[in-house]
């Protein structure tokens, strides 16, 4: 463990001369020494484009640079190719590059999401609907915290062109049966787009096995800088995708057209949808985090954050003052939790954590975590989240849960 | 609408425009009202009411540094402008145009403001101008009336503005038995 944190160095920072304890990994993990080498080697000694742009010996360089990193990508999701990968900025950009660009008709037109959605898998669809593009079905509105296929696959029809499903919820961190919906959807004509923004730092994911048409992730949340993602896409759906964003980059020829007019001949593959420079810096950090995670393996991170999270779940649960969400079971390193005494502010506790403990600040995410919807149908209104990573430890744990119990005190 | 600011109508141009709610609005300001500080305060009152309301509003004759956190507002200083001596210091610089050619008079006025305002921080005054030594909820209960930034009702962003106010030791904020009272000091 002390060589794993050791890689992290933002772990060493002190704030108002006090430790640092991290909990708001599901938000962004902290950043590993490999990004941070590979980021400062393309700023420091290329710092130039690629793509089939600039010529030159530098662009060249980062060209295959970037080339390595969609491989890995390529592999870390188990796609049949590195085409298969768009890089995006994140897995919201993803997720709207599929709300705007999927090939809906008259006849198929109808998008199914879930309740337990962030925010960011729900409204580019809503906002389709406000369009009168697309009509949207939310699976999992009502009920307890359990959301089983059934209740997805019962809203498929023959309408149905798409499923966007969370891999793992980012409040309860519970998963979801993307491969038995998987199964409905395309036996329906539909296809399956996953969000597996929650899923990747502990869980490893096949698309292929699993029936995914489509996923979208974060580089940010696997130890990527902020602003780079990916989104898989099945070579022939992503045939079908129209434009998204287009410009330089996304053409083979641009050819006089009909009286003359210039027109453009798109690139059929990932190409297509990169328009204008790229975040290269990103991309190569993008591939050091998953190099970073495969050394780590990430069936040992899962084995230790799973450690954690159920150690937090089985404390937390025994206090009467708090309340637990989710169903219980498999579940990714997330803990969320609200106060059963209404009087009890989350943000006030929250303050509490940065501001009063005596030798740690302990970072946590409070309020609705962008799932108002979810939120709002469960009847809770702020919720605690805690999420864990390779780094932390169950000493942590200890200190968070002593801060809990010594706030609950200060209150009575 | 067009309003007139000097010092000596400001109280009532203020209540004109309250009443008159326009969706569009132009302030003029005269050099009287900005060599004082309670023209500036009323100014500013008036601005918060327009932004508060949503309306169109532009300001015209008024340099950045008058207003920290309005400078969207501003309009440019138009011809004739001169050149602020201080610019190379004002981290307002980039966004300045200089000093309107009809305050030549008091071009010694102008000088680098401390610091400018962001929203959250906007919005954090705002909460205690109107009601003052009130508890994290109240705090955000009353955020969802204030437009200048909405995005803080749930996630509580505005505490993150509001500790920097605490810094700056504009705000306070004090703990007892669980809960936060925050104060404009
Ligand atoms: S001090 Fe000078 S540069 Fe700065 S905002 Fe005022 S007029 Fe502009």
């Amino acid at each position: 463990m002390k060589n794993i944190r050791a890689q992290f160095p933002a772990l060493r920072r002190r704030v108002n001369g006090k430790k640092i304890v991290y909990f708001d990994n599901a938000c962004s993990v902290l950043k590993p020494r490999p990004v941070i080498k590979a980021v400062d080697h393309y700023l420091s000694v290329l710092g130039v484009c690629a793509g089939g742009r600039s010529g030159h010996a530098l662009s060249a360089i980062t060209e295959e640079l970037c080339h390595e990193a969609r491989v890995k990508t390529s592999a870390f999701l188990n796609a049949a190719s590195p085409s298969e990968i768009i890089f995006t900025s994140n897995t919201t950009e993803g997720i709207n590059l599929v709300a705007k660009s999927f090939p809906f008709t008259r006849a198929k037109n109808e998008v199914v999401v879930t309740a337990f959605d962030h925010h960011s898998n729900m409204l580019p669809f809503l906002e389709e609907q406000r369009k009168g593009n697309i009509k949207v079905k939310i699976a999992g509105l009502d009920g307890g915290w359990a959301l089983d296929a059934d209740r997805i696959c019962g809203l498929i029809t023959a309408r149905t062109a798409l499923v966007s499903l969370p891999r793992a919820s980012n409040v309860t961190g519970q998963f979801f049966p993307v491969e038995e919906v998987a199964r409905e959807a395309h036996r329906k004509g539909a296809v399956v787009l996953a969000d597996a923004a929650q899923y990747l730092s502990t869980c490893r994911e096949d698309v292929r096995a699993a029936g995914i048409d489509m996923l979208a992730f974060s580089g940010h949340k696997l130890g990527a800088p902020p602003g780079i993602g990916a989104l898989y896409c099945r070579t022939a759906l992503m045939r079908k995708l129209k434009n998204f964003k287009v410009g330089g980059g996304t053409v083979s020829n641009v050819v006089p057209g009909a009286g003359g007019a210039p027109q453009a001949r798109y690139f059929s593959d990932f190409r297509r949808f990169e328009a204008g420079i790229q975040n290269y810096s990103g991309i190569l950090g993008l591939g050091a985090a998953l190099d970073f995670l495969a050394e780590a393996g990430l069936e040992r991170i899962k084995r230790h954050t799973d450690g954690i999270t159920a150690f937090c779940k089985r404390r937390l649960a025994a206090m009467e003052t708090v309340e637990v969400l989710g169903p219980g079971g498999a579940c990714g390193p997330i803990v969320s939790f609200a106060f059963r005494d209404k009087r009890i502010f989350a943000q006030d506790f929250n303050l509490f954590l940065n501001n009063e403990l005596p030798r740690h600040v302990v970072c946590v995410r409070c309020g609705s975590h962008c799932a108002i919807p979810l939120h709002r149908a469960r009847g809770v209104s702020q919720s605690l989240r805690l999420s864990f990573f390779i780094y932390n430890t169950e000493s942590e744990v200890r200190v968070f849960l002593e801060a809990l119990e010594e706030y609950l005190r200060s209150v009575r | 609408m067009k309003l007139e600011f000097k010092l000596k109508n400001s109280a009532q141009a203020l209540k004109s425009l309250k009443k008159a709610r326009p969706k569009e609005v132009l302030f003029a300001v005269d050099s009287t009202l900005l060599a004082s500080a309670e023209g500036l305060a009323v100014l500013r009152l008036a601005a918060d009411f327009c932004i508060e309301r949503g309306a169109g509003l532009r300001i015209e004759g008024v340099s950045p540094c008058f207003m920290p956190g309005y400078s969207r507002y501003l309009l440019p200083a138009g011809t004739g402008a001169l050149a602020c001596p201080e610019k190379e210091r004002c981290f307002l610089g980039g966004v300045c145009s200089g000093i309107p050619a009809k305050h030549a008079g008091i071009a010694g006025a102008f000088k680098p403001p401390p610091r400018i305002f962001t929203d959250l921080e906007k919005c954090m005054l705002a909460i205690l101008a109107r009601k003052n030594g009130i508890t994290t909820a109240q705090v955000l209960k009353a955020a969802k009336g204030i437009k200048i930034c909405a995005s803080c009702s749930k996630e509580g962003e505005v505490f993150r503005a509001a500790e920097r106010l605490v810094k700056f030791g504009l705000v306070s904020k004090k703990y007892n038995r669980g809960v936060y009272i925050w104060e404009k000091i």
